[in-house]
């Protein structure tokens, strides 16, 4: 297990993280007329095989927006993968908070615009995190088309972490929880690819 | 009451008599259910990645399903009444990595290896599963992200 992420940088980020998590509170916030709180940004190595567990358990039903981001490199035509961003609530928040955007009847399965509606907030929330990340370590990054998922909880993560489970036995995990309306929850997490590790801090230690 | 166990992925349980192993939102890993009806025995093991032969690790199909096959020798079963029942491998999306179907293939492949038949099985698709085995019986319970329940 190589962890080259030292205390220090881990401190980096969650500044930015922090940074990241405030801008989309007050995107959401703007975008919904609901007063959100966000939980102090947690960023931390965790063992792939325990990912599921810390989010709530494996068959909890959610709906997850995510997207990959990649960071240009200037040295070649590739771009290099910097992560995994997800968006996702727990079922029946996702029904709630979409059925008021669309301010629509809630019915028990979400219809397309609906589904839209939350892709837009995930994508929202997404954008507002990745401009903190490029202010600050000032890269340029890549954001591809957000997918709309809902499924169960393990499933989804096992799509997600399963591509570095080969190289890796613990992912570095930035989580953040959105509390909405007292009861509903969101969480919107950040899996670094192995491959960004190092460019990561290479580049954190240029600038402090 | 049976006693409900939960195995992580790279991980596997065998027990005897009432108890309930489980694994909750199996994606594109795969659920290896082994059961000895003489002894009334079972063991699921939560594969993850397909078969490696660099590395001793369980997370991969070939490691993980030895291990399981030498503990039930180690417990004097007979191999020969030993049966699979396999649920998983799921492609959330459409990907080229494509780790759900490899996985299929390789857990297929190394049941074959030990002479194991599969008698049941609910792999592939495009959604997650939890499933409940029930090691007593060799039941296996298999439900789906909007509520549908299937029994093996």
């Amino acid at each position: 297990m190589i962890k080259i992420f030292d205390e220090e940088i881990i401190d980096v980020l969650k500044e930015v993280s922090h940074v990241g998590a405030g801008n989309a509170s007050k995107a959401l916030s703007k975008m919904t007329g609901k007063r959100i709180e966000v939980e102090f940004p947690y960023i931390k190595f965790v063992d792939i095989k325990d990912i599921s567990e810390k989010f709530g358990g494996g068959s909890t039903l959610v709906a997850s927006v995510f997207l990959d981001v990649k960071i240009e490199n200037n040295d070649s035509e590739k771009k290099k993968e910097l992560g995994k961003l997800v968006f996702m609530l727990d079922y029946s928040s996702a029904k709630n908070l979409s059925s008021y955007l669309t301010e629509s009847e809630s019915s028990n399965e979400l219809s397309e615009m609906e589904k839209s509606a939350l892709k837009e907030t995930g994508n929202i929330i997404t954008g507002s995190c990745l401009t903190a990340i490029t202010e600050y370590i000032d890269v340029r990054l890549y954001e591809e088309v957000p997918n709309i998922k809902i499924d169960f909880l393990g499933a989804l993560m096992d799509h997600f972490i399963l591509p570095i489970a080969r190289e890796r036995d613990e992912a570095l995990v930035f989580k953040t929880r959105f509390n909405f309306d007292e009861k509903e929850n969101a969480y919107f997490l950040f899996l670094f690819h192995p491959e960004s590790e190092e460019f990561l801090k290479n580049r954190l230690d240029e600038i402090s | 009451m049976a006693i409900n166990l939960n195995v992580k992925m790279g991980d596997y349980k065998i027990c005897e008599g009432k108890k309930v192993l489980k694994s909750l939102g199996i994606g594109s890993c795969i659920a290896v259910c082994l059961y000895d009806k003489d002894n009334e025995l079972g063991g699921l093991g939560h594969v993850m990645l397909p078969s490696n032969m660099d590395k001793g690790s369980l997370k991969y199909a070939n490691n993980l399903i030895k291990c399981m096959v030498e503990d039930f020798k180690e417990r004097k079963c007979d191999m020969d009444e030993i049966v699979a029942k396999i649920f998983g491998g799921a492609s959330l999306f459409e990907s080229s990595i494509e780790i759900g179907k490899k996985n299929i293939i390789s857990v297929r492949k190394e049941l074959d290896k030990y002479g194991i038949d599969i008698v049941e099985e609910d792999v592939g698709g495009d959604r997650g599963r939890s499933i409940w085995f029930h090691c007593w019986s060799g039941t296996v319970v298999v439900s789906m992200p909007m509520g549908e329940t299937k029994r093996y």
